[in-house]
């Protein structure tokens, strides 16, 4: 069953043809893997084919985002700037780099 | 085994063995550099297809039958596995980084023969090894990171000593690394205006991808690419204009600005710079890696650098003090043994994995592939006249800043290069100087430099080579700085979280530019340190960051033999308990040699007396011009033979804590309880290997199942 969530904002901001997309950015760690979220709107139709769903027809993840989110209580929001549509989480910035190390995706003191 | 099977296979163990024969009997002549490459490969071939199946065989005891956490994730809506070939190529590609490069080019000083014996024996009987049997665990734990896995299987202590050391090695980490970029961009304009465009090449790339062209991926890449040759070349013009003055920095103004970049690149939103640069630096790190192999095998170029040196039996090596054992297996690190590999690919892979026997292919085949990069970058660094590297890896203090200096210098140690050779190898690449270019990076590209050229493009683009080879190894070091402080943000964070509330609150701005600003200050502090110590910044604090990745080498192996042990494997245990030894040794003489040697050269308190007593004097010891100089070799000693004796203190830990837990295992009479998933059937089939074998095809082709 999946935990993520859109507010109001967030489902009144997305297109008829757009869902959520969890984008997963490698980044190198000396010799790691390691890598971080991001959140975008996206057209369906742009959608990569290997995009996994987490919320049927309104938001999917890059396959191996995927495995670190599935299950995982994500609230997904939209703040505005100007004519620019800002999706944004409540996963904190460094949640990607924290489940490749295996700790708390909140922080220790939500603890998973 | 079939017939065909056993000639292929001896004739793959003919070819390594005579590439090893020739390489260890090769006495007053150069060895071909292929030679090198076929011992390396026919090494890797028959421990892949003997060594790692006998251990996910027998040992782990891998059965395709037990779903993976991948297929136990599935929701039953849409079930995708991540293909094994695509698997391997991210983890490959992830865990091939600048540790391989450097460390191997570095343990060169003692000959070729000592480093390409541990960067080949080392993968194949440690590295690997832990990189595949910690995998497995993870695998069979839903991806249980290192540090979770050290906290339950050995206790809270050997956890708390892991984490404490992983922060610590981290900050070491990230101000060498760093150290190396400095290194190799000092005093080159055409080096600093090319990483510096890299800068807006990966914001202009973010903003493409996600606002202009959303998922034109490889719109963005082929745009980015061109965009970072194009740069390449317009250093080269930089170079000769006016503007050169302002892209020639010195070490400190470069150290500034590194640690003024790691701070913002660490704030900003990942996708806008930090995914750009290093989606850019890992096309040009596999291209660069698939045509070193090309050049080589293309134009076979000799050898020019002994088996051994002298440096490998009296350890008075200027590039790193210390004899061979223990310091080329502390110094070549990543080349044949990497902690890091375990702390962080326990995350993601074993997630990702189709089948419980893949861990052979991604596991240890992909460590193994990493091996081969070091063999690449020792052999670069081996080509080079043995004169010509130590004048580019000894320190400024022992060369000098004149090119008579520095052929002076080498001619004591030795070697020989003359003023004009020197002048002639700085001109070839278009630098002003080749002197004193410690941390590697310099070393390598000259190596990769005459080997491109060797079949492409000639003479004439050698310089373009050069500043390639620069660019490529300094661009992915970037990541790692902006990566790693991230990782350090975060674990100090969570710490501080424990005793001030607010610091919990992990998404809070100013918790998260305060934690931010600590880590860069503290690799920032040793970066500094590293930049204006008299003694050279590399020959200090390379060997620390050894130490602390061979740390960590040892927590995952008491990790994983503490597994093997509790899961009632006792009679295996010696296929990551032997290793864990080894490297425990090394990593504890080189600690304790660092720490109490009274050789000034080689021991951190031995050198911090010596010069304090000179101080306490109102003398001044060479390399030392000025009292500040001493008073800064004073401090830097001290700090640094400090963090050596956490090291050791540290792994004594971990190691006596799992000691323990060994004990309480083997003299239990029922197996202990097991933080294993519990057995769940799989409905997959797919292939262990690359490729498919007869019987693979035949069952997936009889049921219909997914994969290829």
């Amino acid at each position: 069953m999946s935990a993520v969530t859109l507010t109001p904002a967030a489902r009144e901001a997305l297109r008829d043809d757009e869902v959520v997309f969890f984008d997963w950015h490698v980044t190198g760690l000396c010799c790691a893997d390691a890598g971080e979220f991001s959140v975008r709107p996206l057209r369906r139709s742009r959608l990569p084919k290997r995009a996994r769903g987490l919320l049927p027809d309104m938001v999917y993840a890059h396959p191996t985002a995927w495995v670190h989110l599935a299950g995982a209580p994500v609230v997904i929001d939209c703040r505005p700037l100007w004519r620019w549509r800002r999706f944004t989480t409540d996963l904190p910035p460094d949640a990607g780099l924290r489940c490749c190390l295996g700790r708390p995706l909140y922080g220790s003191s939500h603890g998973r | 085994m079939k017939l065909r099977s056993v000639i292929i296979w001896t004739a793959v163990a003919v070819v390594g063995a005579t590439g090893w024969a020739v390489l260890a009997l090769s006495r007053g002549e150069n060895v071909n550099a292929v030679w090198l490459l076929c011992a390396a490969l026919g090494s890797y071939a028959i421990a892949y297809r003997f060594y790692a199946r006998f251990i996910v065989r027998r040992v782990l005891g891998a059965d395709d039958r037990r779903a993976t956490p991948a297929e136990r994730l599935d929701n039953g809506i849409d079930y995708q596995p991540t293909d094994r070939r695509i698997l391997f190529g991210h983890h490959f590609a992830a865990i091939a980084g600048a540790g391989p490069l450097v460390g191997p080019v570095l343990a060169a000083q003692m000959g070729y023969l000592p480093g390409t014996i541990w960067i080949i024996a080392g993968v194949i009987f440690a590295g690997a090894v832990q990189d595949m049997v910690v995998l497995f665990f993870s695998m069979r734990r839903n991806g249980r990171s290192l540090g979770q896995m050290a906290r339950e299987e050995i206790g809270p202590v050997g956890g708390a000593a892991a984490l404490v050391a992983v922060f610590a090695i981290m900050i070491i980490l990230l101000a060498v690394l760093a150290l190396v970029v400095v290194n190799a961009l000092a005093r080159s304009p055409w080096g600093v205006f090319s990483i510096a465009m890299t800068i807006p090449i990966a914001l202009f790339m973010g903003f493409y991808l996600r606002v202009l062209r959303p998922g034109r991926v490889v719109e963005t890449t082929v745009i980015g690419v061109a965009l970072l040759v194009l740069a390449i070349v317009a250093g080269g013009w930089v170079q000769g204009s006016s503007w050169a003055p302002f892209f020639t920095l010195s070490p400190s103004a470069l150290a500034l600005w590194l640690i003024a970049y790691g701070f913002v690149a660490a704030v900003l939103p990942v996708w806008m710079l930090l995914a750009p640069r290093d989606y850019l630096s890992t096309f040009m790190k596999i291209g660069t890696i698939a045509l070193i192999a090309i050049g080589i095998a293309v134009t076979m170029p000799p050898l020019r650098t002994t088996a051994f040196t002298d440096f490998a039996f009296n350890g008075k090596g200027p590039v790193f003090a210390g004899s061979l054992f223990p310091f080329v297996f502390i110094i070549i690190a990543c080349g044949a043994l990497s902690g890091f590999h375990a702390l962080i690919s326990s995350g993601t892979t074993p997630k990702l994995i189709q089948k419980e026997t893949q861990v052979r292919m991604i596991g240890y085949g992909s460590m193994l592939m990493e091996s081969f990069v070091a063999v690449m970058a020792i052999t670069a660094a081996c080509v080079l006249s043995p004169g010509l590297y130590f004048a580019m890896n000894a320190p400024a203090g022992v060369l000098g800043a004149t090119v008579q200096s520095a052929s002076e210098a080498v001619a004591n140690m030795g070697f020989t290069i003359t003023p004009e050779q020197l002048q002639a190898a700085a001109a070839a690449v278009q630098e002003e100087t080749l002197i004193a270019r410690t941390g590697g990076a310099p070393t390598l590209a000259v190596g990769i430099s005459q080997i491109f050229s060797g079949f492409l493009g000639g003479a004439a683009l050698q310089a373009f080579w050069y500043h390639f080879a620069i660019m490529f190894e300094a661009l992915f070091i970037l990541t790692t700085v902006d990566a790693g402080t991230r990782v350090g943000r975060f674990m100090l964070q969570d710490t501080l979280g424990n005793l001030w509330k607010p610091m919990a609150r992990v998404s809070w701005w100013p918790g998260l530019l305060g934690s931010s600003a600590v880590v860069v200050a503290a690799w920032g502090y040793f970066l500094y340190q590293g930049v204006n110590d008299p003694l050279g910044g590399i020959n200090q604090l390379f060997p620390l960051f050894g130490i602390a990745n061979q740390l960590l080498a040892a927590v995952a192996l008491t990790v994983a033999t503490t597994l093997l042990i509790k899961s009632g494997r006792l009679k295996w245990a010696w296929v990551t308990g032997v290793p864990l030894a080894w490297d425990a040794a090394v990593t504890l003489t080189a600690s304790y040699q660092k720490v109490f040697s009274t050789d000034p050269t080689l021991g951190f308190f031995a050198q911090r007396d010596r010069y304090q007593s000179a101080l306490d004097q109102g003398q001044l010891l060479a390399p030392a011009k000025s009292t500040d100089a001493m008073r800064q070799i004073v401090i830097n000693s001290t700090v640094d033979g400090v963090l050596a004796a956490l090291f050791a203190v540290m792994i004594v830990i971990v190691i006596l804590d799992a000691v323990r837990v060994w004990f309480k295992a083997v003299r239990a009479r029922e197996p202990l309880p097991t933080t294993e998933e519990p057995f769940e059937e799989s409905r997959l089939l797919a292939p262990s290997g690359l490729i498919a074998t007869r019987a693979e095809k035949e069952a997936m082709a009889a049921r219909g199942a997914a994969g290829p």
